[in-house]
């Protein structure tokens, strides 16, 4: 009991110090606003969106007024509306495809970096594969082929996403391997699987989160591609899906800056959160750096 | 308790293959502790890490045997070999100063020890056991919370100590334990070392390449040059009586506080390449004194008395002067 309590209070005490060098970092917090920002938005869009972003509710392509601040679409819906929904699918498109990306570049990485020769071999020649495709090609190759989807979505980003971070995992690894504490748990008679748990997996932590937090970002991105170039899913709405109906619509060339504008922008300003975030993260986690700072 | 008979130690490397260690032979009774000596890279490290089993990737065991009270560790399977590092024989590592996990408290790196070892025993046992340790090898228990860049290298060395004890071992192999410490600190460490040698009747290899710290510790030495052991006996033997050439000349090289001012000499030559030894005794080329014998076949370890003082040299009954 005594030891899981302190154990606690120790964790506890890791976080606040990691906060306090974190506000140290002025973009960081640029970041972290924004992404609040967001994440209140997702949690509240029912409160915060004055009509039902499904339901006809004015004149079609009506342009921005008191009552329809960001005017309406092809089928008379309220954009704003659409664009705050939007902010759910993006976040839960993002979040998941990289938890996708990680689990499987993390292990791909420990693995092939742990033990080397023939597996090891054999993973990072796979990876180099899925690097030599190009990333967006693939991407529409696989979601052309396994349908309409969020949940091809999702899947689709997160399969296409992982070989750069396990090449990144797999050399720090290789470099960790190498590490006379490994040799000791090694004679101490650890087992394979218990040294990657106990003392590998702790030692890449702080990679794998800042890779996790800036592949965050990239599946917002891939999520809203796809959906522009009309392979998400049709019945949710997404920022990708609201830029896909402007740009079918003729909004570029009718000039209707309201409707393509805000879910361009919300792409840019929750991606850029998590850049900001995931670098500010990297920088305090950085062993050399944090000795400065703590 | 302890004997290695014949051992061959070999690295894969590009330009071919190294023999580190070349049939070496020797072993170490209950309580005794052995030094092994020799200059770098004469394979004393890679002795040690075969005794144990963690040859660096591209090494491994050729030809011999290590006995252990009976039990043949070169023929073990990996899962019995596991069994026997730390419960039977443990290691204080060459690099002790970063054979800590960086992101786990000392505590809990010791405990770790024996959490995997006695299955079934509970964290606060191994804890509670975690704390003896440190008391015992002079640390506070209450710095076992600290993580390892919070102590100092002295500390760190002596809780390298406490971590090697966990499992009350009976041989213990000390790698190079003091080359990074200053000389205050070597000294305590070697106490603690002895007190922990007579408290437990511990076993063990203490290897360096400080002659002086050698002969303070063990009761006896094994010179190794190029992956052989060329000289083993007690400290008085290799000290007041050494046979081997290339002893008396290290024991020549060192100063005399006592004699007069004289210029050390170096012995000419550099040890040779382990990718090509010349055949036959690999000192041959160094040698002032080889004949046509020591190029063809390398001699055998022959003990030269009755208390197993044992040289490999054709010319280990030469009277003369060889260092001036």
């Amino acid at each position: 009991m005594e030891s899981i309590r302190s154990r606690i209070r120790l964790q506890i005490y890791d976080l606040l110090n990691f906060w306090r060098a974190f506000r140290r970092n002025p973009l960081g917090i640029i970041g972290v606003t924004i992404l609040t920002c967001f994440i209140v938005i997702a949690i509240f869009c029912p409160v915060f969106s004055p009509y039902d972003p499904e339901a006809t509710v004015g004149e079609f392509l009506a342009p921005a007024s008191p009552a329809h601040i960001l005017g309406t679409d092809q089928m008379g819906r309220d954009i704003l509306s659409r664009v705050l929904y939007g902010t759910r699918i993006s976040l839960l498109v993002g979040i998941t495809a990289a938890a996708i990306a990680v689990f499987i570049g993390t292990s791909i990485g420990v693995v092939s970096g742990y033990f080397g020769k023939a597996p090891g071999e054999v993973l990072m020649r796979l990876t180099d594969m899925f690097l030599v495709i190009p990333q967006l090609v693939l991407m529409i190759i696989l979601a052309a082929l396994l349908g309409r989807s969020l949940f091809v979505i999702v899947m689709v980003v997160g399969v296409t996403s992982w070989p750069l971070m396990a090449r990144i995992i797999r050399s720090e690894v290789l470099s960790l391997k190498q590490r006379p504490f490994v040799e000791r748990a090694t004679s101490i008679g650890c087992s394979d699987f218990y040294l990657i748990r106990k003392h590998i997996l702790p030692n890449v932590l702080p990679l794998i989160t800042a890779n996790a937090i800036l592949t965050i970002p990239w599946a917002i991105v891939s999520e809203a591609t796809l959906s522009f170039i009309g392979l998400g899913d049709p019945t949710v709405i997404s920022w990708g899906s609201l830029l896909s109906s402007a740009f079918n619509n003729s909004a570029i060339i009718l000039r209707l800056w309201h409707w393509f504008t805000p879910p361009g922008l919300a792409i840019v300003l929750l991606s850029m959160s998590f850049a900001l975030i995931g670098h500010t993260v990297d920088e305090v986690l950085n062993p050399r750096l944090r000795k400065q700072g703590a | 308790m302890l004997e290695i008979k014949d051992l061959q130690v070999e690295y894969i490397v590009p330009g071919g293959v190294a023999r580190a260690v070349d049939k070496a032979s020797l072993n170490v009774t209950e309580g005794e502790s052995l030094g092994l000596a020799g200059e770098s890279g004469c394979g004393k490290t890679t002795l040690g890490n075969a005794i144990l089993r963690i040859l660096p990737e591209g090494g491994q065991i050729r030809g011999g045997s290590i006995n252990l009270n009976g039990l043949g560790l070169v023929k073990l399977r990996e899962e019995e070999m596991r069994r026997v590092r730390w419960k039977e024989i443990s290691m204080v590592f060459q690099g002790a100063m970063n054979s800590f996990d960086p992101t786990m408290n000392i505590d809990n790196q010791i405990a770790e020890a024996i959490l995997i070892h006695q299955r079934g025993t509970s964290k606060e046992t191994a804890l509670g056991r975690t704390r003896e340790l440190l008391r015992l090898c002079e640390i506070n228990p209450l710095l076992g919370k600290s993580y390892p860049h919070e102590l100092s290298g002295g500390m760190k060395q002596r809780a390298c100590i406490a971590m090697a004890l966990a499992l009350q071992p009976k041989l213990l192999i000390a790698d190079e334990i003091t080359t990074a410490l200053d000389v205050m600190t070597q000294a305590q460490i070697f106490t603690l070392l002895r007190d922990m040698k007579r408290k437990f009747n511990l076993s063990m290899i203490i290897i360096s390449h400080d002659l002086a710290v050698l002969a303070k510790n063990c009761d006896r030495l094994a010179i190794m040059y190029a992956g052989h052991i060329v000289e083993i006996g007690t400290i008085q033997d290799i000290f007041d009586h050494p046979r081997h050439p290339y002893v008396k000349g290290l024991l020549f090289c060192i100063p005399n506080f006592a004699g007069g001012r004289k210029i050390i000499a170096a012995i000419k030559g550099a040890p040779p390449s382990l990718l090509a030894p010349p055949p036959g005794c690999p000192f041959h080329p160094r040698c002032p004194i080889s004949i046509s014998e020591c190029k063809t076949a390398a001699p055998q370890l022959l003990s030269v008395n009755t208390n197993n003082h044992s040289v490999a040299c054709y010319r280990k009954d030469y009277k003369g002067v060889i260092w001036k």
